[in-house]
């Protein structure tokens, strides 16, 4: 079992690196190899998770001091890490081979095959670390993919930025990720026994740290979720990464990665739900995260952008699912449903782009349902899951969770179901504008249907995005992760559940159903809050001011008054001296005889 | 064997003999470089690391009647400073570009800063890890008076004297150690003065310790000794700035490990509040200033100053961990500041320029150049998979260990990694991303040799990345008091 | 071999070449400089023979030791003025340029044969324990010098600088003789080994006249090394006197003068009081002189000056060494850093010697480019160079090392911190010699021909600087 599981691991690696070393030329062959990878990596992960063994691999030693201090690099197979494999490895290969159309013709494509490998292995790595430190790793390597596929295009002044802007905020949130992993440790070790790592090891001693540093130390590694799932306040470089092509938006922007974040919460649960201070924090960010992120989306055009909101609002459930400390299951289980509709939905986006010829403002757009039938079947299915349509996936996850919010935490709760009205507004909005009325520009006229290579993966995707959340699939998958018991709630919940999705659903139709502009223009919603300027001015003035002024400093105070002026003050006295020397025998006689008196003043009187 | 280290110092001396008399500068060098990386190589793989401790020995008497003698000998630490010099002086010598006047000298320029650095690592005596460390003095001001670029005059003046005296400051804390010793048992060999301090026979004054830092400081550009380095750096010829920045600069660290460590315990407890003070300067102060450089040269000179201050953090942790993550940072900036020197001098050669406002783009027209970049980029700002990464994270552990004393440097120590990203992504994303300036459109990608010998640096780096054992138990047997 | 016999073959070589000099026609004039230089090498070797101290009683015992100070100095007076001499031969355009031409190369042989006298003085004094005797070796040295400063008759700037020489030179034997007198007055000995019990037997109320004597007699020796504020003459005398001339003064002289005033030093350590005041005073002297030659050495364009203030600034480090003569290792270190100061000092003028001839100037801007013209000359300057600024593996780094080992061990630590000043400042002056060889670009492209002695000179002193600054044990050695 050991060998599949590093067989699905390494494979990618390989394929990266093989692509990057051997066949940076040769096209096919480099999709090949990826595509091949992420089978291999699927077929162990099914593998995996049917025999559903429960193990931790060692492998070996990344750095070992004895005793005293090692660092450990295994894998922790569990029902946790053995659903994400699945998820993980299941929707991959449908991106890769929906990537062979989507790139067809694109420059670098080559570097993205590699890429993507690289992000499956280091996706991979996450899910199977079996400590901190190793998914902090992988956690980084994420991160280093997701920046070389935003700025696939980089030679687009945005794309460039978007990807600099990812990698960088990212980094912000990994700083309290590893002051928190420094701070398990040195809480954990005691006089006699090094500190520990290993979740295994940490989810045991819950109990036995002290519960104002355990809480510290949950919110630091929560900061390292807040960067990679786009929490408020460090959401603002999602929506910009969609400068990456699209099937990178699906896989890494929406389904997977950002979602580490989630996973990295549910890793570390017992620490979470031994720490109510923490867990309320962490419950928090998630509800403002699902409301804000869920207006934002009202003021989107941009097809992609939309649906980028409305992944950071749906990771905002997950993550406000994690704080009720219910069980690890629950954010889970959103998070599963969630990544194959909005895997889906990024798909279908991508084939209305590709359709649109790389048109992405849903204004230009109309009409399609007609002109692009599959895709608009594909969509539908995904945008009844994620607005909580009964009977779609999300519908069950989605509601779960404001079950238990209900049951747990009355003020999240109302949040929460606000953010539930939110979302089948806006994901109807794009649907009416996008695929109904009459087409609005010359693009629209003309758009097709993709080719059977990325069709094939919708209507594959389409299955689970519908039924991923139906009771026996739920019990297959979670079952052992954590009880997922549907709390007793009053009957009028469900009815608010449900009056919230009609309720978003109709309003769209009134103000979208025939709209040929945007009747609502909100310029606070337009304009992010303003929060992205403000960052953007605290980079540039605070940021900037520091720096320039420290680099004035220490180019006038450090180097010029203190080095070079003593330099000075050294050459200026011997310029001086200069002048003793007169040159007239004169002088150097007075000199001498002064010296002679200074002499014997001093002979004569030193004691 | 043993007769393997004084030949490594002999090679390049005797080649730079040859170039005097004639032969033919570049192949002379390169041909020694060679050779002592092949050396260097066997001395790794042969040490024996259950015996540990100094192998290799082998002594010459100078002025025994002062205890004074010409001690060579390695251990793991040694011997990775050695694998670290000679893969820098190849790879140096590699990228050199054609030199129009005085070829010879240039090339016995470089020759004579690996003959020192490589004498000054493999030293067990102390006067002569202090004078083969001076052989580089002259030779730097040749290179970056004749040879450099920009603002060559003043940056040559500025680091010669800074850097000679301090390591005449050095020189008067190495004495004063010796002075501190019984005088019938004064000798600058490591090896006694360690038993001698184990069996508490030595017990050297704090300020001498003081002493030693400062001026092992101004050679590692320890905050706020630091301001010879990046126009130094700048103006250097790219072999030069690989060397000095890459493999001389660590001399100081080295000198620290060897000396304060073994010799000074309760002096480096006393003074670790300054140290720890200095190291801070050194990531946050110097970070910033590195955020506002507006050219790349400059901010590769200012990252190098930086990133000393994580070994530092490693050292000041005084335990196992945080000083063996001191070690593999060494071994790992040593290169990757290399690799970026190198690159670095290949864009200039091509553009003219390192002006962050007049490139952009140029990933397009120099795709490998970009890619090779692309890697030293995320080596320094500690990515994993690379060395760097190792080593700043065993040295925050080792820090952390520390007590609590170490949480602000900690907190300041991770903080810096943020901060290296925001420069290095930057000057990766405004020269090689963004639309491709016209006048750029004719440049030519990296050279084959140019390429392999940046690739010569990043393997061992990655493959310290990876398994950081493979350093790790080598540099360890240096450290076992 | 007793060191007697040594100065008096030194004096019999001189008048033997004289007398062939005045009656020997045809003999080429070049030829008496490679006789002398010669002739004192087998006087050099000769002096390897072992020594027997003279038996007590004996007269020359009173007037003249053969310790090892003194015969470690007379083989350094005598490799000296080897150099000199080999130098010489070079020199003669400039000697025939500034010579009243009635014969072709007249004076060239008296030129090349003063320095033998010279010699013969210095010798004696650095092995004499009496004031006479040091007065008397001293005058031959000094007079003879005199005529050497002042030797090119046409040329404006050696009359001048010969004149100050002289005048102030004067001056200090005054005081020397003086002071002698003082001492004598007081204590009834003019001779250094019978001093300290004379002195030790004194009344305190006898002190004051003998320290006023003391101090009259250390203003002469201070003139003689060149101490602060007894150094003006320096910069000026050595710029016009002929350049193997002020060679020989920057070495030999320098040297001689160290000798006795640590002979003299030691024989008043017998009264604490007294040996306090002195250290304390050679200290004050010691950091005044460092600091007044290396900062005043910045700004000099001239390089004769240059190496003029160099010479102060080299007298301030060995006065270091002098001040801290409690330490047993204080003489090896003085000892060895004239060795190393010999070679540096003398292929330093070397050099300037051939530049100078070849641009007809002494200006720094002079060695413009010289690496591309000679890279031998540029070499050879190069090493002289980094050795006077303490390089290590040359030997100007040993001897600083030892001197500030001694410092350090008498816990000097004032003189200590001028010495990090001042070496700083010494990188500077000492390396703007070696950019202007190195980083500028000649005036002509011409190379510069560089005859055999000269290119054999250098090669010597090269290799002496390194044999030193690699291997110095067997100098060390021979200073125990």
């Amino acid at each position: 079992m050991s060998t599949v599981a590093w067989i699905t691991l390494v494979s990618p690696l390989v394929a990266a690196a093989l692509i990057l070393l051997v066949t940076r030329s040769s096209k096919p062959l480099a999709a090949g190899l990826a595509i091949l990878s992420s089978l291999i990596a699927a077929l162990g992960a099914w593998i995996i998770f049917t025999r559903g063994v429960d193990a931790d691999f060692h492998g070996f030693n990344w750095v070992d001091f004895g005793p005293s201090f090692t660092l450990p690099f295994g894998i922790a197979l569990d029902p946790l890490s053995r659903t994400m494999l699945v998820i993980v490895t299941s929707i991959s290969p449908l991106v890769f081979i929906f990537s062979l159309g989507y790139m067809k013709g694109e420059e670098g494509y080559c570097r993205y095959f590699a890429g993507l490998a690289l992000f499956l292995f280091s996706m991979l790595g996450i899910v199977l670390a079996d400590n901190l430190v190793m998914m902090f790793i992988f956690w980084e390597l994420v991160g280093v993919s997701s920046y070389i596929l935003i700025g696939h295009y980089f030679q687009k002044d945005s794309a460039a930025d978007a990807a600099k802007q990812a990698f960088i905020v990212n980094r912000i949130g990994d700083f309290g990720f590893m002051l928190g992993i420094l701070l398990f440790w040195i809480a954990t070790s005691t006089s006699t026994t090094a500190g520990t790592i290993s979740f295994a090891g940490l989810n045991a001693s819950a109990g036995n740290i002290n519960p104002a540093v355990l809480s510290v130390a949950v919110i630091l590694i929560f900061c390292g979720t807040v960067g990679k799932s786009a929490q408020f306040p460090l959401h603002v470089w999602l929506p910009n990464s969609m400068e990456g092509p699209t099937p990178v938006s699906s896989l890494l922007h929406a389904a997977t990665m950002v979602a580490a974040g989630v996973y990295l919460l549910a890793r570390i649960f017992p620490l979470l739900s031994a720490s109510p201070e923490a867990a309320e924090i962490i419950a928090w960010t998630g509800a403002i995260t699902a409301l804000g992120a869920g207006l934002l989306a009202i003021g989107q055009d941009d097809i992609k952008r939309i649906l980028a909101y409305s992944t950071i609002s749906q990771l905002g459930y997950m993550v406000t699912a994690a704080g009720l400390a219910v069980s690890a299951a629950l954010p889970m289980f959103h998070l599963f449903t969630h990544a194959f509709f909005k895997c889906l939905l990024f798909l279908s986006a991508g084939s209305v782009i590709l359709g649109m010829h790389h048109e992405q403002d849903i204004w230009k757009m109309g009409g399609l349902k007609n002109k692009m039938p599959l895709t608009f079947l594909a969509y539908c299915a995904g945008m009844l899951a994620l607005s909580g349509c009964p009977f779609f996936s999300g519908h069950y996850s989605k509601d779960l969770i404001m079950a238990c919010a209900w049951d747990h935490h009355r003020g999240v709760f109302w949040v929460v179901v606000i953010a539930a009205a939110l979302t089948p507004f806006y994901m109807a909005r794009q649907a009416l504008v996008v695929f109904f009325g009459s087409p609005r520009s010359e693009a629209a006229k003309h758009a097709h249907e993709s080719p059977r290579v990325m069709t094939v993966p919708l209507v594959l995707l389409s299955i689970p995005a519908i039924g991923a959340g139906w009771p026996f699939i739920e019990h297959l998958f979670f079952h052992e992760i954590g009880p997922l018991a549907e709390p007793e709630v009053p009957g009028f919940v469900p009815l608010v559940f449900l009056g919230a999705f009609v309720a978003g659903i109709a309003l769209a139709l009134v103000l979208y159903g025939k709209a040929v502009k945007d009747p609502l223009r909100i310029p606070l919603l337009e304009n992010r809050f303003y929060i992205d300027t403000l960052y953007e001015w605290i980079v540039a003035n605070v940021q900037g001011g520091f720096a320039r002024l420290l680099a004035f400093v220490d180019r006038w105070l450090i180097d010029g008054v203190l080095v070079r002026g003593s330099a000075t003050i050294i050459w200026t006295l011997g310029f001086a001296l200069r002048f003793l020397q007169l040159g007239n025998i004169q002088a150097y006689a007075f000199f001498f005889g002064a010296g002679v008196i200074a002499l014997i003043y001093v002979l004569l009187t030193v004691h | 064997m043993k007769l393997i280290l004084p030949l490594l110092i002999a090679i390049p001396l005797a080649a730079s003999f040859f170039i005097i008399a004639g032969a033919n500068p570049r192949r002379t060098a390169l041909w020694a470089a060679l050779i002592n990386l092949l050396a260097s190589l066997l001395l790794f793989s042969r040490y024996d690391l259950h015996a540990g401790g100094w192998q290799f020995v082998s002594e010459w008497h100078v002025m025994p009647k002062y205890g004074i003698n010409l001690i060579l000998g390695a251990d793991g630490l040694t011997l990775t400073m050695l694998l670290l010099s000679t893969l820098v002086t190849f790879a140096a010598l590699r990228v050199a570009p054609k030199i129009a006047k005085q070829e010879g000298l240039y090339y016995v320029c470089l020759l004579f800063i690996s003959a020192g650095v490589i004498g000054a690592f493999s030293s067990i005596d102390l006067l002569f890890l202090y004078s083969f460390h001076e052989l580089a003095l002259i030779p730097t001001f040749l290179l970056i008076g004749i040879w450099g670029s920009g603002d060559r005059q003043s940056a040559a003046w500025k680091a010669t004297i800074y850097l000679g005296t301090g390591s005449f400051v050095l020189l008067i804390g190495l004495l004063a150690l010796y002075l501190s010793i019984p005088a019938n048992l004064r000798t600058f060999d490591l090896r006694q003065l360690e038993q001698l301090s184990l069996a508490g026979n030595i017990h050297p004054a704090a300020w001498i310790y003081l002493v030693l830092l400062i001026g092992f400081g101004s050679l590692v550009s320890l905050f706020p000794f630091h301001s010879w380095a990046p126009p130094a750096y700048a103006s250097a010829p790219a072999p030069a700035a690989m060397l000095h920045a890459g493999v001389l600069k660590k001399f100081g660290l080295y000198g620290l490990i060897r000396i304060a460590l073994p010799l000074f315990p309760e002096a480096m407890q006393q003074l670790n509040g300054l140290l720890l003070l200095m190291l801070i300067g050194n990531i946050l102060y110097i970070g910033y200033v590195t955020v506002a450089q507006k050219r790349l040269d400059w901010t590769i000179g200012y990252s190098s100053v930086m990133h000393m201050g994580y070994i530092f953090l490693g050292l000041a942790s005084l335990n196992l961990i945080g000083v063996n993550g001191a070690s593999l940072l060494m071994f790992a900036h040593g290169l990757s500041v290399a690799a970026a020197f190198a690159l670095c001098g290949e864009i200039r050669q091509r553009t003219g320029t390192l002006d962050y406002a007049e490139l952009g783009g140029l990933g397009k027209v120099t795709p490998v150049l970009g890619l090779l970049f692309g890697f030293v980029a995320l080596a320094s700002v500690g990515l994993p998979g690379f060395a760097n990464f190792a080593g700043e994270i065993l040295v925050l552990f080792g820090a952390t260990a520390y007590g609590p004393i170490m949480m602000i440097p900690v907190v300041v120590g991770v903080w810096g990694v943020v901060v290296s990203a925001i420069y290095m992504l930057r000057a990766y994303r405004n020269i090689f991303w963004g639309p491709l300036v016209s006048r750029w459109e004719t440049l030519i990608d990296i050279t084959p040799t140019a390429r392999w010998s940046v690739i010569l640096l990043l393997a061992p780096l990655m493959i310290a990345g990876f398994y950081p054992q493979f350093i790790l138990r080598m540099a360890g047997t240096a450290l076992h008091h | 071999m007793n060191t007697l016999y040594l100065e008096l073959a030194v004096v019999l070589l001189g008048i033997a070449l004289l007398l062939a000099d005045a009656f020997l026609e045809r003999c080429s004039k070049n030829c008496f400089a490679y006789l002398g230089a010669s002739g004192l090498t087998v006087i050099l070797l000769l002096s390897f023979v072992p020594l027997h101290a003279p038996d007590a009683g004996s007269a020359d015992a009173v007037f003249i030791t053969s310790d090892f100070l003194s015969t470690f100095f007379i083989r350094f007076l005598l490799t000296a003025t080897i150099v000199v001499l080999l130098m010489i031969p070079g020199f003669r355009p400039v000697l025939e340029r500034f010579l009243p031409a009635e014969r072709a190369g007249g004076g060239v042989g008296e030129f090349s044969i003063l320095p033998i006298f010279v010699c013969a003085g210095l010798m004696w004094m650095v092995s004499a324990v009496d004031f006479v005797m040091i007065f008397v070796a001293l005058e031959l040295a000094t007079i003879t010098l005199y005529v050497l400063a002042t030797y090119l008759r046409q040329n404006v700037a050696s009359l001048e600088a010969g004149t100050k020489f002289l005048i102030l030179g004067a001056l200090s034997t005054g005081f020397f003789v003086y002071g002698i007198t003082w001492v004598f007055g007081v204590t009834g000995t003019t001779n250094l080994i019978t001093l300290p019990i004379a002195v030790s037997q004194l009344p305190p109320s006898a002190l004051p006249p003998l320290l006023f004597g003391i101090a009259l007699i250390l203003v002469s020796l201070s003139f003689k090394i060149g101490a602060f504020p007894f150094q003006f003459w320096i910069p000026d005398v050595y710029q016009g006197a002929p350049t193997p001339v002020t060679a020989y003064l920057s070495v030999a002289s320098k040297a001689a003068g160290f000798v006795v005033l640590i002979r003299f030093l030691l024989s008043l350590e017998i009264i604490p009081t007294v040996a306090h005041k002195l250290y304390v005073l050679v200290t004050l002297l010691a950091g005044l002189t460092l600091v007044f030659g290396n900062l005043s050495a910045i700004p000099q364009t001239n390089m004769k000056r240059l190496l003029g203030y160099s010479s102060i600034a080299h007298a301030g480090y060995l006065l270091i060494g002098v001040a801290s003569l409690g330490s047993i290792m204080a003489i090896p270190a003085v000892g060895f850093y004239f060795a190393a100061y010999l070679a540096m000092t003398l292929l330093a003028f070397v050099v300037l010697m051939e530049v100078s001839e070849a641009t007809g100037g002494d200006e720094i801007s002079r060695f413009n480019g010289l690496s591309k013209r000679s890279p031998l000359l540029a070499g050879g300057m190069l090493l002289a160079m980094a050795s006077l600024a303490g390089i290590p593996f040359t030997a100007g780094f040993i001897g600083k090392l030892l001197v500030f080992e001694v410092a350090l061990n008498q816990e000097h630590f004032g003189l200590v911190t001028l010495g990090i000043i001042t070496v700083a400042a010494g990188f500077y002056y000492y390396f703007k010699v070696v950019r202007a060889m190195y980083w500028q670009q000649p005036s002509e492209e011409t190379p510069i021909h560089v005859s055999p002695t000269i290119r054999f000179l250098i090669a010597l002193l090269g290799a002496g600087i390194l044999a030193l600054g690699i291997y110095p044990a067997p100098v060390l050695a021979a200073l125990r």
